[in-house]
């Protein structure tokens, strides 16, 4: 018995290393690593051909590569650096932008292409015949122990692997750049709109999912002492999902609570139970089980049994937290219920806090400048996209401080200027430049950088992230978000939480701080993703169509916010239909129609020469 | 080597066929449900297994043919109605729907493989004379898939051009939303894509192990990825273009087959799959295409 | 903080358990004597599963019917590796935990060696290994016994009789699954230590739809004989095209090749006239006709229920006889020692095959144990000849070429010794 106790021990924490290993790439890097066991596989090979002797005398039975005679632990830094290899080979063409279910299909076919090329190139791990032999790590300094003690020995030293595992990526998640991680998978358009690089954060994150996959590998195979493709069925991936579903996705304790329903429970009781039918009929349903099991868990509860984390922030005063259930199904509704009645108590309590706190003096102050240069010079900029012209040579420039309105019919081609700004559309001629750089070939994320931010006509929260970690991801930004610091943030966090709280007391969102996005009104979550733009004191900022499912109130609040935006230096470029709004808020309005500028002049003016009607009834 | 090559043509118009039937059940279902339906290759499985059982117990062909059919439409349009339905009403995005095919294709794949206790069985089928031209030679039966695969591409654009069923399917797939306001009766129409794209599912499992005379419980998940390439090579929906894109992997698979070993055929065509995917436009697409629908 | 805590605390639950659970012990002094068989019933190498009954089933009849081992039953355990190590361990350590009476092991096999030689050998739990790597031909491991060849040893008689016909050029076509490629490295081996030309190898994905071009090519190269290991289907599919392509040549099979599920298909696709012209097999063991043959034959067919359709298969298989004798030997063993315990009866199992001055030869089972009560030393011959355990517990054997007429016994048409293959460098 005891062997079979320090064997399931071994396998546990094997497995939930490699459920760590998933967890930061799918569920905090939202990749769909259906290739999950290809990681673990590299890391087990290069462990074995490394540690093993040369391929001939008595290994001539078996042919592969190296055979160096590497002492523990080399080869388990082997299996390491072999993940993170195959990591940024696989991650170069996969991580790209593209539909989560193409990227699932390709990154399953890579399994299965892993799988053809190591079976059929036998030279090169010994196809399906795999390795074996694998020496056992200090079997010659440990050789005093007995068989089951070396086990229980190996058991507390994949025990150790395990629990530092959960330490790096447990500080991972609560650092900058894995919140960082986790906006990008929550909305990359937005995430890049803070200032944060996507691509290269998806990168990092499945590198180092990669890593600690592949040292599990490396663990099991110096364990099991051989190691051949039918351990690394693409079907195995499937048991890490099962795991970490039922667990809780994003959760690293929800993550071992599944590892051990699943891998360690769920698929060795089925082995006791009495023979039915033929030999091995019963360990061949487990996939159907796996299966089952899987639809169950998305059905449900999607989330698992221990969901992420709600981010708490600390507070020193005012007002308490209101705990809101998150939803169980995959769609995220309106979260109207509950907030009204909060709405109803504030408005007076906020009018107040409006006039009383000195909201020009809190906001950051663009260092003096001459207001009519400008900041942002858009010059004869054209869109093209499929065969259609959607921006024809237009030219703006827009000052510190202005807010200029856009409008026009649809498909005058305001949101694909607006686009063509932010970065979102390639510029097919013409030049962007901001504050006298030119930004015309800058990707999203550098643009934000230099200060141009946007909001996008959906309301772009990050859905998995609460309010306060929405503004504190765009406090931090890029900086703040850099892997090579995350393990040590706790100071900077604290800082720019400050300014976080700030914020929140000045557009008195206070009471929202803990909610998610799904939990607010339309309106609460424009203002977040505005409050969200302005974190990192930008120098113009683009609104796209920003009333769009706003209740009456509070457009008219957020009306005044953006006079008070603008009154703090900042340029403002807004895309609007409701033509009060514009009335209000805007200095000048550029009339656009079939992606050309048909007039720029003040509202009044625009309005009394007919342009307007021309251009929405041509 | 050379005769090789220009062999190679011949058989790649043969193993095209085989693909293109699958491709084109694969494409009318993505086209209008948007579903990435992984379990498709156990779809194909079940109604090769159909045929198999119908040639065990000594029926006429014809009927194992029928029982293919039968087989994949039923299974198909049981999924459709049921599960995908299910998951779909309770708002699963594009990804969770991929994952609920993945476990029904779990399901579909170990089931099959324990019931079948996980043997790999002969298969027989008349096959034919060999027949000689030049440098190419095919069996009769080859032929004759190749036939099916052409008879079944013309029924299907006779379908879709030439019919009202066909032009409703066709504005559902590009505008489901208005084509449910239009008055078009959405789910009859969700109805017949499961029973057609199943039935051409069970008659591909079938036309793969006819050529192959082998049957075993992995005969779906090694027929999918050239199956999936084919359908979203020729752009999702377009039967057309499967069809096309199902000849052109065929050629490519033969001859890298004859001018390198058979093992990296297959590799050859999952590694064409992972680079359409990765480079398809469509798939580029980003925001707009999270946003696509499931229509189920 | 709180985290780790609970996490060490879960670490030292483990252990605690873990110094309270009492190791299994094996053969207790009464009850049923239980023989664990494992090895690979279900995945992708599973065809070592269709051998497993052919070997166990006659064994335990005759063992049993002669009123068991020390007056006890011996009843057979499957242990199931799934062809995956993890799976294999895991199956194995559960199995030593909850079954009492384990006595002895038949296997492990090629993929679970490495995983479970170390274990059993420290339960002190006698094995029958039925791994061909040339790791085991020098094996330190006191409680590992092996009676079958090397893989390597296949592939040079292979050879010898290839070269016996006078062939000059041969082609290999082997399957890339893992039982048919152990045994391409000795045949490679082999050809070239006797000096034929090896003019292509083809090695085949199994299950594809074709193998036109490999067959093309393997044409090509003009072969006067073709040795082959391959699953039945992948066999048919080839071999069938090469037949569809005009031309049909000698084929050798390894000694992994005979099997119904591998001559049906086989047959079916070149026609019966070509395979009993063309096909012949080099398998392991040496059926020479004794009475352990006879024995193992009648045993056979009475358990023919238990067994794969046709019977005729088994009989006479050369792989199925020395499995059996394994039994045998083990059985023996025991009753010799007077003990189901490994750690004492290990040593017998040299000395129940041993030839010795004295000594009574005896060819069966029961005559053995009778012998064995009666006080005398046995030699037991068994259906695949003298067991010869050298110093590292391997017996070799020698090896023969045989042909298989439909629906009946196999055919010896050749011998290849022991000698001739150990005198092959390679």
């Amino acid at each position: 018995m005891s062997y079979y106790l320090s064997t399931l021990a071994v396998y546990f924490f094997i497995d939930l290393l490699l459920a760590y290993a998933l967890n930061l790439q799918f569920g905090w890097g939202g990749i769909p690593n259906f290739a999950l066991i290809m990681f673990q596989a590299v890391g087990a090979y290069a462990a074995a051909v490394v540690s093993l002797g040369p391929d001939t005398g008595i290994n001539a039975f078996q042919r592969y590569v190296f055979g160096a005679s590497w002492p523990f632990p080399l080869p388990l830094v082997a299996a390491t650096v072999a993940g993170g290899l195959l990591a940024v080979v696989v991650g170069s063409f996969s991580l790209r932008r593209i539909r989560r279910d193409y990227q699932a299909a390709i990154l399953l076919i890579v399994a299965l292409i892993a799988t053809g090329l190591v079976t059929n190139v036998v030279g090169f791990v010994n196809g399906s015949n795999g390795l074996t032999g694998v020496p056992r790590p200090l079997s010659g300094v440990l050789s005093g122990l007995t068989y089951d003690g070396y086990q229980w020995v190996y058991a507390a030293w994949c025990a150790v692997l395990a629990a530092g595992g959960y330490l790096l990526v447990a500080r991972l998640g609560r650092s900058g750049w894995g919140r960082a991680l986790r906006a990008v998978r929550d909305n990359e358009d937005a995430a890049a709109t803070i200032g944060l690089n996507p691509a290269g954060l998806r990168m990092q994150a499945f590198v180092l999912g990669g890593m600690i996959a592949a040292l599990s590998g490396g663990l099991l195979v110096e364990f099991l002492a051989s190691w051949s493709p039918a351990a690394w069925g693409y079907a195995e991936t499937f048991a890490v999902f099962t795991a970490i579903i039922l667990g809780g996705v994003g959760n690293n304790w929800g993550v071992a609570l599944g590892t051990l329903l699943v891998q360690v429970i769920f698929l060795q009781v089925p082995t006791f139970l009495p023979q039915v039918g033929y030999t091995g009929l019963i360990d061949a349903l487990q996939w159907v089980l796996i299966g089952v099991l899987w639809l169950a868990c998305l059905a449900l509860r999607p989330r698992g049994l221990i969901p992420e984390r709600r981010f708490r922030a600390a507070l020193a005063a005012g007002a308490g937290t209101r705990e809101m259930p998150a939803s169980q199904t995959f769609a995220s509704g309106d979260g109207d219920a509950g907030h009204a009645a909060r709405e109803a108590a504030v408005p007076a309590a906020r009018a107040a806090a409006v006039r009383a706190t000195p909201a020009i003096a809190r906001l950051p102050v663009v260092p003096a400048v001459d207001r009519a240069d400008s900041v942002l010079d858009v010059r004869g900029v054209s869109v093209r996209f499929g065969g259609v012209q959607a921006v024809r040579d237009v030219s703006l420039r827009v000052g510190a401080g202005e807010v200029v309105g856009l409008i026009g019919p649809n498909g005058a081609g305001k949101s694909s200027l607006l686009g063509a700004l932010g970065g979102q559309f390639a510029i097919t001629a013409g030049r962007v430049l901001l504050g006298g750089h030119d930004v015309t070939a800058l990707p999203p994320y550098r643009r934000a950088r230099l200060g141009m931010v946007r909001t996008f006509q959906h309301t772009s929260t990050f859905e998995g992230l609460t309010v306060f970690e929405n503004l504190l991801a765009a406090a931090m930004s890029a900086r703040g978000a850099r892997l090579r610091d995350s393990l040590d943030d706790s100071r900077r966090q604290a800082q720019a939480s400050e300014v976080v709280w700030e914020r929140l007391r000045e557009f008195d969102m206070v009471p929202v701080a803990d909610s998610y996005g799904s939990e607010l009104s339309g309106g609460q979550r424009r203002l977040v993703e505005i409050m969200r733009c302005l974190m990192e004191s930008p120098r113009v900022l683009l609104l796209d169509e920003p009333m769009v499912g706003v209740a009456p109130h509070l457009v008219r609040r957020i009306s005044e916010d953006c006079a008070r935006i603008a009154a703090s230096g900042v340029a403002i470029v807004i895309v609007e239909h409701a033509l009060e709004v514009v009335e209000a808020v805007c200095d000048r309005v550029v009339v656009m129609a079939s992606g050309q500028v048909v007039t720029e002049a003040s509202y009044a003016e625009a309005m009394s020469s007919g342009a307007v009607r021309e251009a929405y009834f041509a | 080597m050379a005769e090789l090559a220009v062999q190679a043509i011949g058989f790649g118009v043969v193993t095209g066929a085989l693909i293109a039937i699958g491709a084109m059940g694969f494409t009318l279902q993505f086209g209008l449900t948007n579903v990435l339906n992984i379990s498709y290759g156990g779809v194909m499985t079940a109604g090769a297994f159909a045929a198999f059982l119908a040639e065990e117990a000594h029926l006429p062909t014809a009927v194992g043919v029928v029982f293919a059919i039968a087989a994949g439409a039923l299974l198909t349009w049981l999924l459709g109605r049921t599960l995908f339905a299910y998951y779909a009403r309770r708002g699963a995005g594009l990804f969770e729907m991929v994952m609920v095919t993945l476990a029904v294709s779990l399901i579909l794949q170990y089931g099959i493989d324990a019931a079948s206790r996980e043997q790999i069985y002969r298969f027989s089928f008349p096959q034919g004379a060999s027949l000689r031209w030049g440098w190419f030679t095919v069996t009769v039966t080859q032929l004759a898939l190749v036939a099916v695969a052409a008879a079944v591409f013309a029924g299907i654009e006779v379908l879709l051009r030439h019919t009202k069923l066909g032009k409703a399917l066709r504005a559902m797939a590009d505008q489901p939303r208005l084509a449910r306001t239009c008055g078009i009766p959405t789910s009859k129409i969700v109805n017949v894509v499961w029973l057609i794209s199943g039935a051409l599912a069970g008659l591909a499992g079938l036309a793969y192990i006819i050529n192959s005379l082998t049957i075993s419980a992995s005969v779906g998940t090694e027929f999918l990825p050239l199956v999936l390439a084919a359908a979203i090579l020729g752009k999702a929906g377009s039967t057309r273009g499967a069809v096309g894109a199902a000849l052109l992997l065929g050629l490519v698979t033969e001859e890298v087959g004859a001018l390198g070993g058979a093992a990296y055929a297959t590799v050859a065509g999952f590694g064409i799959l992972a680079i359409v995917l990765a480079t398809r436009p469509a798939a580029l697409a980003g925001q707009a295409a999270a946003k696509a629908e499931i229509t189920v | 903080m709180k985290k780790s805590i609970h996490l060490a605390l879960a670490v030292a639950g483990v252990l605690t358990l873990a110094a309270c659970a009492s190791g299994g012990g094996s053969g207790s002094s009464s009850g049923p004597v239980a023989l664990v068989q494992v090895g690979a019933y279900t995945g992708d190498q599973a065809f070592e599963a269709q051998f497993a009954n052919s070997i166990d089933f006659p064994a335990l009849y005759v063992v049993n019917k002669a009123g068991g081992v020390l007056g006890r039953q011996v009843s057979l355990i499957q242990v199931d590796t799934r062809s995956d190590p993890a799976d294999a361990l895991t199956n194995m350590d559960k199995t030593l935990a909850t079954s009492a009476g384990i006595a002895g092991v038949l296997g492990p096999d090629s993929t679970s060696a490495a995983t479970l030689v170390p274990l059993l050998n420290n339960r002190k739990l006698p094995m029958m290994v039925a791994a061909g790597e040339a790791a085991y031909d020098r094996s330190s491991y006191s409680y590992l016994w092996r009676d079958v060849p090397p893989d390597p040893a296949n592939g040079k008689a292979i050879a010898l009789w290839a070269k016996q016909q006078g062939y000059t050029r041969v082609a290999t076509v082997f399957g890339t699954d893992a039982g048919s490629q152990g045994d391409l490295p000795g045949v490679v081996t082999g050809v070239k230590a006797v000096g034929i030309t090896l003019a292509d190898q083809e090695n085949l994905t199994p299950d594809q739809p074709s193998y036109r071009s490999s067959a093309e090519r393997l044409l090509a190269a003009k072969p006067q004989a073709i040795i082959t290991e391959s699953d039945g289907p992948t066999a048919a599919t080839f071999f069938g095209e090469l037949t569809q392509l005009g031309k049909i040549v000698p084929i050798i099979g390894t000694s992994g090749t005979p099997s119904t599920s591998y001559f049906s298909p086989l047959r079916g696709a070149i026609g019966d006239a070509n395979f009993d012209k063309d096909f012949r097999a080099v398998v392991v063991g040496n059926p020479v006709s004794n009475p352990a043959v006879t024995a193992f034959n009648a045993a056979v067919l009475a358990v023919q229920s238990k067994l794969a359709k046709p019977v005729s298969q088994w009989e006479n298989n050369s792989f199925s006889e020395s499995g059996y004798d394994a039994v045998i030997v083990l059985a023996l063993a025991m009753d010799a020692a007077k003990s189901t315990d490994g750690s004492v009866y290990n040593k017998d199992i040299m000395q129940v095959t041993a030839p010795g001055a004295g000594k009574q030869v005896v060819y069966t089972y029961a005559a053995g144990k009778a012998a064995l009560a009666a006080g005398h030393q046995i030699q037991y011959i068994g259906a695949s000849g003298p067991i010869l355990f050298n110093a590292y517990h391997n017996s070799f054997g020698s090896q023969a070429v045989e042909e298989f007429p439909a629906n009946a016994p196999a055919v010896v048409v050749g011998t290849i010794s022991q000698t001739a293959v150990q005198a092959l460098n390679g």
